[in-house]
């Protein structure tokens, strides 16, 4: 009998390409058989003859293995795989190559090895790797967050540094609380509560200690990623073994995130920033503020014809430059101040009139260009890094460019969402449609921000401005989506204990 | 019967079995026999990749459970997507069914 079934079960193992799965589609099928054979000894058929029948009654084994085999294929995406290399390589030849400002010296391109090294190694072990031992993970990550929560507490560590780890904390917090929930999704709304309160505290609680501005656009990142995939968890049922319903759940998580949405104005820091993001040209007092970059990218976008780059004289290139364009007439003592000078006699002069403008509470800038030599890079907003990649491909070649370059981004999108969308296990879609949440959200507040309307700190533009190391988180979860997508159909979770439903009968 | 109205034909039943109650594939077996009086007598390691499919369309869930003798077991769930699933499934074969009657009738009248 051994043989039969040894020969039937090794057969069937032969149609199946991936190797791993072979022995869990096996072992379902030697249960059968054993069931079987068990069934024909308690009629009366000597053991071997039931191990022979049993093994005949499964049926051909080629036949099953190839049927088993079509539903169990691992999934490709060469089209996203396709867009995501164009942009990736797109993001590291502009890092590489557009040295336009003393930020940008950061050698960010470099960040892009690693950050490839990310991508493959999360797309080719992530979803198994979280499968395995998300029991351990799940405290461990929670550990880690809390510590480095109570870090920020300590005012021995420089607030820049500390912002710098945290906005990259509460990304990777977001994709932590949604397996926080799938792991207790039967507790229903109870879950979805805790949830969204931890998200809630991850939101609040800084405020009173920190005012890093660049932590609200990661908030903002980390309630969006939060709040849309539990309502798309909910649309999947995942959620049971609660007495609402789908409607109250669709209810309790629309309630619980308004009550979230609360908190980006619940002081008079984050109202400020919230009104600086939707009406930028009422909170301009100097062209060192955000809001005043926002106001300049506008008009020079306004001023962009279809076709061609930006054309400007030099005298409007220098009013853009020192900011006299917007505060000649609005407030003089903000007008840059020409800062090369070459003799004692010009250094005395550029002093007294920093002195002058300071004394009546001006802050100029510095400029170190005139009509002889300033160029479009000398004007734009000065910011680290490739903050205004979307608007500079439209200054520089044009808005029917600009629109390809957003047509990308779109389509990388919508190829992104295309194949979470597919994806069939229930925690693959949670924990995807969480990081692809994260990183739509990154886009649309870089966007926005390319547009004069900017929240808090520029987000990253993934794939394309990448700064340095948030290139290895943004790599993390787009790896994620790939390995979740990829592995989707051969790789379930063993479920070990049967849904309440279950345990009621 | 062309195999793809037999594979969903035996995806419908098979849901309706689960509908009743949580079951592993040996039980789904026995139990379609006993229901269908023996008609429907699957070859039965065919059963299989119709659950893995309907799993991987999330119409069905699978935990892991073991037995009294030891032997750890795979059943099957119907999920709140294959309940939806199965009154479509349903209500086509109600359709049909009525179509058929329709024409069979129409013919026996016809030849009266």
């Amino acid at each position: 009998m051994a043989d039969y079934r040894k020969d039937f079960l090794e057969t069937v193992e032969e149609q199946i390409a991936y190797k791993p799965l072979r022995g869990v589609l096996s072992q379902e099928l030697e249960e059968h058989i054993f069931d079987r054979t068990e069934e024909y000894e308690a009629q009366g058929i000597p053991r071997e003859e039931a191990g022979k029948l049993a093994v005949r009654d499964m049926g051909d084994p080629v036949v099953i293995g190839t049927q088993l085999n079509r539903v169990h294929q691992i999934q490709k995406a060469p089209a996203l795989i396709t867009v995501t290399f164009l942009l990736l390589f797109l993001g590291f030849a502009g890092t590489a190559s557009m040295f336009w400002s003393p930020e940008q010296f950061s050698n960010g391109y470099l960040y892009y090895i690693p950050g490839f090294l990310t991508l493959a190694l999360v797309s080719w072990k992530g979803y198994p790797f979280i499968l395995r031992h998300s029991k351990w993970l799940l405290p461990l990550a929670g550990g880690l967050f809390l510590a480095g929560e109570c870090l920020c507490t300590q005012k021995a560590v420089p607030f820049w540094r500390i912002g710098y780890f945290r906005y990259f904390g509460i990304l990777l917090f977001a994709p932590f609380l949604i397996l926080l929930a799938y792991r207790l999704r039967r507790h229903g709304r109870k879950i979805i509560l805790l949830v969204l309160a931890m998200g809630g505290a991850c939101i609040f609680l800084p405020g009173f200690y920190k005012n890093y501005g660049r932590d609200l656009s990661a908030c903002a990142v980390l309630a969006a990623g939060v709040s849309g995939t539990l309502l798309m968890m909910n649309r999947r049922d995942i959620f049971t073994g609660d007495s609402l319903g789908r409607k109250g759940i669709y209810g309790t998580i629309l309630l619980g995130s308004a009550v979230v949405g609360c908190l980006f104005v619940c002081t008079g820091y984050r109202r400020e920033t919230f009104q600086q993001f939707v009406n930028p040209d009422g909170h301009i007092r100097s062209t060192w503020d955000d809001t005043y970059n926002s106001a300049l990218i506008r008009r020079l976008l306004s001023e962009t014809p279809l076709i061609g780059g930006i054309s400007l004289t030099p005298q409007e290139l220098m009013d853009y430059g020192t900011g006299a364009w917007y505060f000649e007439r609005r407030d003089p003592k903000q007008v840059g101040i020409y800062a090369v000078y070459h003799t004692e006699e010009e250094e005395q002069e550029f002093k007294a009139a920093v002195m002058k403008a300071r004394e009546e509470g001006g802050s100029p800038r510095y400029v170190h260009f005139d009509e002889s030599n300033v160029r479009l890079w000398d004007i734009l907003p000065q910011h680290y890094h490739n903050n205004y990649w979307i608007a500079l491909c439209i200054l520089l070649f044009g808005w029917l460019a600009g629109a390809v370059f957003l047509g990308a981004i779109g389509g990388f999108y919508l190829l992104l969402f295309a194949c979470i969308r597919k994806i069939r296990g229930n925690l693959a879609f949670s924990l995807s449609c969480c990081c692809g949440i994260c990183l739509l959200m990154e886009g649309i507040l870089y966007t926005l921000g390319n547009f004069g309307y900017q929240y808090a700190s520029f987000t990253n533009l993934p794939l394309i401005s990448e700064g340095r190391i948030s290139i290895l988180v943004n790599m993390a979860l787009l790896g994620f989506i790939f390995s979740a997508y990829r592995y989707d159909r051969v790789i379930g979770e063993a479920a070990s204990e049967p849904p309440k439903a279950y345990a009621r009968q | 019967m062309d195999k793809r109205y037999m594979a969903l034909g035996t995806s419908m039943l098979v849901l309706r079995l689960l509908e009743q109650e949580s079951m592993y594939g040996y039980q789904i077996i026995r139990e379609l026999e006993r229901q269908s009086q023996m008609v429907f007598q699957l070859k039965e390691g065919t059963l299989y990749p119709v659950l893995h499919g309907l799993e991987q369309q999330g119409a069905v869930a699978s935990f892991q459970k073991t037995a009294q003798n030891g032997r750890v077991r795979k059943y099957y769930e119907i999920t709140s997507h294959g309940k939806r699933l199965l009154r479509e499934k349903t209500e086509e074969w109600k359709t049909y069914e009525a179509a058929v009657n329709q024409v069979m009738g129409g013919v026996l009248f016809g030849g009266l």
